[in-house]
């Protein structure tokens, strides 16, 4: 049977050996001096010039901003549909974080992904996927290159989408999510292995200082 | 999520016999000195996503009385196929790639978890849902075969 949808061949085989627990060492975010848990950008990074259509049931295929609403957080991340460990990883760590939040807290936090593999990420595949993780959802999904490497780099975040051996697609992503205030302004970023607890604990410490621009 | 393993999933861990492990077994009794064995605990799958024919497998394996090479995992054919592999960062960016085996030493443990060593599951020929049993057959070059039922978990 050929597997057309196949996300990665061993393009590279490899023989590991393991001598003891294996662990992916988690996180290498330290407290910062605003007591973040996640990696806080050392100059102000603007990610607000950046829009891409959103798909989303708010956005339904308008350019939108990649800006959270007035008060609130949005947080992004680039990924893919195909990704069986890391991508459904992250967004669940991602929903047990807003979980942990108290209820008006969570109504002030909109997930956004951004498809890095437009091709198979069709519109309705992508709403499927992520409006399955969150209540508060966008999705961006553009088809045009440039755009979607523009919107990377404004975040610092990098993919590539490589055809591999057996016909199937190889996927490269920067796995990390950018939490975005009302401004554009990147605040922290949390690497894949956060653990939702503590990003929850980085949600509360923005959302609390925020609070004034929200009335 | 390991806490929400299904005991089942423990009670199956240890080896079931194969035909490598049965001409072993067939040698003169006295021999079973050494306690060789492979155990697998907190066997979980991800339900698979809506339109999506893929998802990964998850365990814990512990080797006792002697190191052992997991040489291949496989899925019945009536759920799909199997590999083993790796997520991995290269530049600081993350993919997967294909393993051909895993040596695990002697007394050693290895975990497969996210963003580490995974059972891709693919070409699924229908969905995999919450609370679903998976079995597993982990293949090592001197155990043999060893199944595991693992259960599908959010
Ligand atoms: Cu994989």
């Amino acid at each position: 049977m050929r597997i057309v949808n196949r996300v990665v061949r061993g393009v590279l085989t490899a023989v590991a050996v393991v001598g003891a627990v294996l662990t992916l060492q988690a996180c290498g975010g330290t407290d910062g001096p605003t007591g973040l848990k996640g990696f806080v950008p050392e100059s102000a990074n603007d990610v607000g010039g950046i829009s891409l259509p959103d798909i989303g049931p708010v956005g339904k295929g308008s350019e939108r901003p990649l800006t959270a609403a007035p008060g609130d957080l949005l947080l992004v991340y680039f990924g893919y549909t195909s990704c069986p460990d890391v991508c459904p990883t992250t967004l669940g760590d991602i929903r047990s974080a807003i979980r942990r939040l108290p209820a008006k807290d969570r109504q002030r936090v909109e997930v956004a992904m951004a498809t890095v593999d437009p091709t198979r990420d069709t519109a309705a595949v992508l709403r499927g996927y992520v409006g399955h993780f969150f209540s508060l959802w966008r999705a961006y999904r553009t088809t045009d290159p440039a755009a979607l490497m523009a919107a990377e780099d404004a975040f610092g975040a990098s993919s590539s989408v490589t055809r591999a051996k057996g016909g199937g697609q190889e996927v490269m992503h920067s796995a990390f999510t950018y939490v975005v205030d009302d401004q554009g302004h990147q605040l922290v970023s949390w690497p894949f292995g956060m653990r939702s607890k503590d990003m929850a604990a980085d949600l509360r410490t923005l959302l609390s200082s925020n609070q004034g621009a929200q009335q | 999520m390991k806490k929400q393993i299904i005991a089942g999933a423990l009670a199956l861990s240890t080896v079931i016999a194969i035909p490598a492990a049965m001409a072993k077994v067939a040698a003169p009794v006295a021999k079973a000195a050494t306690k060789e064995k492979v155990s697998i605990s907190g066997a979980w799958v991800r339900p698979s996503m809506m339109g999506k024919d893929m998802t990964a497998g998850y365990m814990k394996i512990k080797v006792t009385g002697t190191s052992d090479t997991l040489t291949k995992v496989a899925v019945p054919m009536s759920i799909g196929m199997a590999e083993l592999h790796e997520t991995v960062m290269v530049d600081g960016s993350m993919g997967m790639r294909e393993v051909k085996q895993i040596v695990v030493a002697k007394g050693a443990t290895l975990v497969l978890k996210p963003g580490g060593y995974h059972i891709m599951l693919m070409g699924l020929k229908s969905p995999i849902t919450v609370g679903q049993k998976v079995p597993i057959t982990l293949t090592f070059k001197k155990m043999g075969a060893v199944k595991v039922t693992a259960t599908a978990v959010e």
